[in-house]
């Protein structure tokens, strides 16, 4: 992986397509403000003359068709300012991402994912909403990686709760082993109770570790076998260094890893009066993820098979 | 009056009965799991004895000179495969393990032999039986002290006495593993 300062002069490059699109996009925003505005204005007019006898029914008829175009009309121009940043997101993104990762490195807005696939791994509280977008397929070192940004939550008519908001990524390993284990956030500890029978929980030699996190697994040896002191300590390290949850499923020669960031991910942001810093922001993040994946490559050669 | 007593008393036996069975098998589960785990360490330790004598067979040309810690690392596999006092295995597992450490550290300085793929396969290979020795040990602890937990506490305690179901012995890395290696006190003798 490219650090930062090695991509600089190819990031200046993209400077001016970056700005081009900035301020496309803020053209769109500001000619659907009027109609926004006006659809509202109109709207909330027809409640405000409707007590009105025989012409108060005619001005209502009118606002009523004025909600109908400026709505339409307001409509048109989010839909052209989500169509022009889901056409940069894929051209840039797709671009930044092969410079940091190498050629072999796919990106799409949309994510294939469903909530059946995700509830299947029983890695995450309870939800019924799955939210995914910027899926990023690569390989690094030979071994296969996706990354996806995921939002899961809970809905129902009177009630909204977020359960999950950040990256989820799946590595596949050269070897393949037999087992699984769950290493969870001890807060959910709660909300994953009724998943894992009692006498798969296992307690490892770090009380440390376990002050923050549960492990789950029904092999200890696996579990012992993944879950080295250093991976434990390295677990530790990120979840303290980005103040975000983790969660981990390691299942046969796959790991599926998510980092509950609480914050929306690879997001260009027009406004943004520093772009480099947004372009820096995207590579950090991709480095934590990449430096986990180091750490157990570098600490486990036996995923090399 | 009599006949209520009588109810009580049976009711109180077979409850006490039942809970009886149930500790004395869940204590049985855990004696079983460690044994299993030793199994699993034993798997181990055998997968390393069978790796030795290849690596031996790979070195030897180039390390004429280091004799002594070619044949070490052989009769300490001896006696390891040998020997049924599990105390004395261990320890003999923990010198191997530092005169391997010692041969790893012996095959950095030869170029040469380094550069030979037998030698990194080999190298590699026992590495990763060494992260999975440890592995196995880790998981033996944890059922041990799972073990020891339920044996050592009320009531299960009196369970296990009756049952004859003991306490067992956690691997502990010897201090000797943790002290600077002095190849020649084992193998002058």
């Amino acid at each position: 992986m490219k650090t930062f300062e090695e991509i600089t002069p190819e990031l200046d490059q993209k400077l001016d397509e970056f700005h081009s699109y900035a301020s496309q996009e803020k053209k769109l925003r500001r000619k659907s403000k009027p109609y926004t505005v006006g659809t509202f204005i109109a709207f909330f007019g027809l409640f405000a003359v409707g007590w009105i006898p025989v012409i108060g029914w005619i001005i209502a008829v009118v606002l009523f068709a004025l909600v109908f175009i400026l709505g339409f009309k307001a409509a048109k121009f989010h839909s052209k300012s989500d169509k022009l940043r889901n056409e940069y997101k894929t051209s840039f993104l797709n671009w930044y991402f092969k410079l940091i990762l190498g050629e072999d490195t796919h990106y799409s807005v949309k994510t294939k994912l469903t909530v059946q696939q995700v509830k299947q791994l029983q890695l995450f509280p309870k939800f019924n909403t799955l939210r995914a977008e910027d899926y990023v397929k690569s390989k690094w070192d030979g071994l296969d990686f996706e990354m996806t940004e995921l939002d899961l939550s809970q809905e129902n008519d009177e009630d909204y709760t977020l359960k999950f908001s950040g990256i989820f990524m799946i590595v596949t390993f050269q070897k393949e082993m037999s087992g699984k284990t769950y290493v969870l956030p001890k807060q959910s500890r709660k909300l994953f109770f009724n998943r894992f029978p009692k006498e798969h929980q296992d307690t490892l030699e770090d009380a440390h570790f376990h002050e923050f996190y549960d492990v789950y697994g029904a092999q200890r040896e696996f579990t012992r076998y993944l879950l080295t002191p250093g991976m434990m300590e390295r677990i530790l390290d990120l979840s303290k260094e980005h103040k975000a949850k983790l969660y981990f499923l390691f299942n046969k020669n796959k790991l599926f890893m998510a980092i509950d960031w609480r914050k929306d991910l690879f997001e260009p942001d027009e406004d943004l009066s520093d772009p480099m810093n947004n372009f820096r922001i995207l590579h950090d993040q991709l480095s934590t993820v990449k430096s986990f994946v180091d750490t157990l490559r570098d600490q486990r050669q036996i995923w090399d098979g | 009056m009599q006949s209520n007593f009588k109810m009580i008393f049976i009711a109180t036996f077979l409850l006490l009965a039942v809970i009886f069975i149930l500790i004395h098998n869940r204590l049985i589960k855990k004696r079983n799991a460690v044994s299993y785990a030793a199994g699993g360490v034993d798997v181990q330790l055998k997968k390393r004895h069978d790796l030795i004598p290849n690596i031996i067979a790979s070195v030897e040309r180039f390390f004429r000179h280091e004799e002594k810690l070619l044949n070490g690392i052989v009769s300490m596999r001896t006696q390891a495969m040998t020997t049924s006092d599990e105390e004395m295995k261990y320890k003999t597992e923990s010198t191997i393990s530092q005169l391997l450490d010692t041969l790893k550290v012996s095959i950095e300085a030869y170029p040469e032999l380094k550069s030979q793929e037998n030698v990194m396969q080999l190298q590699k290979n026992l590495s990763e039986v060494e992260v999975e020795i440890s592995a196995a040990r880790r998981a033996y602890n944890s059922r041990v002290l799972d073990l020891n937990n339920a044996v050592q506490t009320f009531p299960n305690s009196i369970i296990a006495a009756l049952s004859n179901i003991q306490s067992a012995a956690m691997f502990e890395a010897p201090l000797a593993e943790k002290k600077e290696i002095d190849v020649k006190e084992h193998f002058d003798a």
